[in-house]
């Protein structure tokens, strides 16, 4: 049993808290509520060494790399601050300010499902998801308290809530109790790790349609994107390119460190999955060799490579999706071969 | 008072830091900042009954973000299989988010064309250089300048292209939860044919938005 408390307890509580403990009832004696004021104290103490034992567990996890480093520290913080969270729900409740409304005691067993709000991939019923991704909690009979570690839920009670995954994988546990009988739902969150391409459209231009006299190696693609993998769905994702410079040799080392500077604002996903692949994007990819003014050689080998960071990001979650390489290659014959993320198109010299 | 209690008294202010802090803003962690834009608001845009339903709408109204519009939707499908619960409200809520999309969907927007990610430099020659290109690296001081506007409105364009594309998403998704909220109303609460007919029929609401409400109650 905690010690009890004195008038400096509850003017500080009144202080910080905006409350009159007082007003709950006896506090020394317990309140009307199940826990005494006296635990209130115990409950902080061991939300803020939860806390902060979580936070050393954690940052012994980052991993090297910038990006690692800086995402390790904004899930952290992320993290932390779930847990503050729950602890400050916790004592809300234990000062009656956020009392879970009372729910019947079920008539036999309460079923828990979940759908997930996109329909795409086919089982809705999965609870593997994409970072963000939106699923419908139904509790029959309802309603219920909600409780969810680690994600966002609509409502607190009610018999169908919506819960949000995190921007951040990971692991996410939902608890429902309809007067006193619960039911529990688990989940794992992942981001996206592969980008694909499904070419849609092809590129040459000849000399005469470039308005040269001499035909010039080129060849390109417009093509679909797809970030994988394709059992969740990443319609809260959106993604970027980095800016990179080219790798270029033989006749295309006039490319050679030339930018590749991409749109600079993230661009979203569709809900349309595809299987094998991922989910569509909202945007092409425009993959084009371009071409070098006046070159006019017997040997026309060479190549021209872009290694391209990808990167996602859902709420305050980024990460490395994958890097992509785009390559130009073209043989001594001048037949220029391009591709990118699986999609590639090869035209002869015209 | 004992020792522990004066002990943790002395560090209140530093254990209490964050909760006060998650006490006294807990929204604004959650919060994204607001659109700036606006849109003409006709004045014939139906209330919803639910006063929690009508607050995330409001947001909707504000912000135009489409987080708002599935908050409204969550908040309207919340107590369905209860009961307990108004039919006609639910029917008023439902037709009140589906008339912002009728009010706000454009339909001329087409998900089949989506616009590339990067766009090569606009004129004649422009095509010796790849798509996104950097800036610097292309030579003709007038290409470049003229890239660089074309960069900014492609950037727009895909920007409204994904706009639009989740306010359809969107719309697909919420009238499959108003067809199955309305189709609870029917089987749980009575709702009639006769009650749905009238208040849609004069509902500001799209013709096959209607439709589909009216066969959840089939």
């Amino acid at each position: 049993m905690a010690d009890a408390l004195t008038d400096a307890h509850h003017k500080w509580i009144a202080d910080t808290f905006g409350v009159d403990p007082t007003s709950y009832g006896d506090a020394t004696s317990g309140p009307p509520s199940a826990s005494s004021a006296g635990s209130i104290m115990d409950d902080l103490r061991y939300a803020a060494t939860t806390a902060e034992n979580f936070l050393g567990d954690v940052a012994s996890d980052v991993k090297i790399g910038a990006e690692k480093l800086e995402q390790g520290a904004e899930g952290l913080i992320d993290k932390a601050g779930e847990k503050i969270a729950d602890a400050v729900d916790t004592v809300k409740e234990k000062l009656g300010l956020e009392t879970p409304p009372a729910t019947a005691k079920p008539i036999g067993p309460i079923t828990l499902s979940s759908q997930t709000e996109a329909t795409a991939p086919g089982n809705r019923a999965r609870t593997k998801l994409g970072v963000g991704e939106r699923v419908t909690l139904t509790v029959n009979p309802g309603p219920g308290n909600w409780h969810a570690s680690g994600a966002k839920l609509s409502a607190k009670s009610g018999s169908k809530i919506t819960l949000t995954a995190p921007d951040r994988p990971g692991d996410v546990e939902v608890e429902v109790d309809v007067g006193g009988t619960k039911k529990t739902i688990k989940f794992t969150v992942i981001a996206p790790s592969e980008v694909h391409q499904v070419r849609v459209s092809t590129e040459h231009y000849t000399a005469a349609q470039i308005g040269i006299p001499t035909p010039l190696p080129n060849a390109g693609f417009h093509a679909d994107i797809y970030l994988g993998p394709d059992d969740v769905n990443f319609s809260a994702v959106s993604f970027l390119e980095d800016e990179i410079g080219a790798k270029a040799s033989g006749s295309w080392a006039a490319k050679n460190g030339e930018g590749h500077s991409p749109n600079k604002s993230a661009l979203g996903c569709t809900n349309k999955v595809s299987a094998g692949l991922g989910t569509k994007t909202v945007a092409q990819d425009h993959c084009w060799s371009g071409y070098v003014p006046g070159l006019v050689l017997t040997d026309w080998t060479g190549q021209s490579t872009l290694v391209i960071p990808w990167h996602w990001s859902c709420g305050s979650g980024r990460g490395l999706i994958a890097r992509v390489t785009q390559s130009v290659v073209t043989d001594k014959a001048g037949t220029t071969t391009i591709s990118k993320a699986g999609a590639s198109f090869t035209a002869a010299l015209s | 008072m004992s020792k522990r209690a004066l002990a943790l008294l002395m560090l209140a202010p530093v254990l209490l830091a964050p909760f006060l802090l998650a006490l006294t803003a807990p929204q604004a962690i959650a919060q994204t900042p607001p659109r700036t834009e606006t849109r003409p608001m006709s004045q014939t845009i139906p209330m919803a009954a639910d006063p929690a339903v009508a607050e995330k709408l409001a947001d909707y109204d504000r912000t135009h973000t489409i987080e708002a519009l599935k908050d409204a939707a969550d908040a309207a499908a919340l107590h369905d299989g209860e009961p307990t619960a108004d039919a006609h409200a639910r029917l008023a809520n439902w037709i009140a988010i589906l008339a912002r999309f009728s009010r706000d969907l454009d339909s001329d927007f087409d998900p089949d064309h989506p616009p590339s990610m990067t766009i090569i430099p606009p004129g004649k020659f422009g095509s010796q250089y790849s798509p996104g290109v950097n800036p610097k690296d292309v030579k003709d001081p007038e290409m470049r300048a003229a890239y660089i506007e074309a960069i900014e409105k492609n950037r727009i364009l895909l920007q409204n292209f994904g706009t639009n594309t989740k306010l359809h998403e969107a719309h697909e998704v919420i009238l499959e939860h108003a067809a199955n909220s309305i189709a609870d109303a029917h089987q749980t609460l009575g709702l009639t044919n006769a009650t749905a007919d009238t208040m849609l029929a004069t509902s500001p609401i799209s013709a096959s938005d209607r439709e589909r409400l009216r066969s959840a109650l089939k």
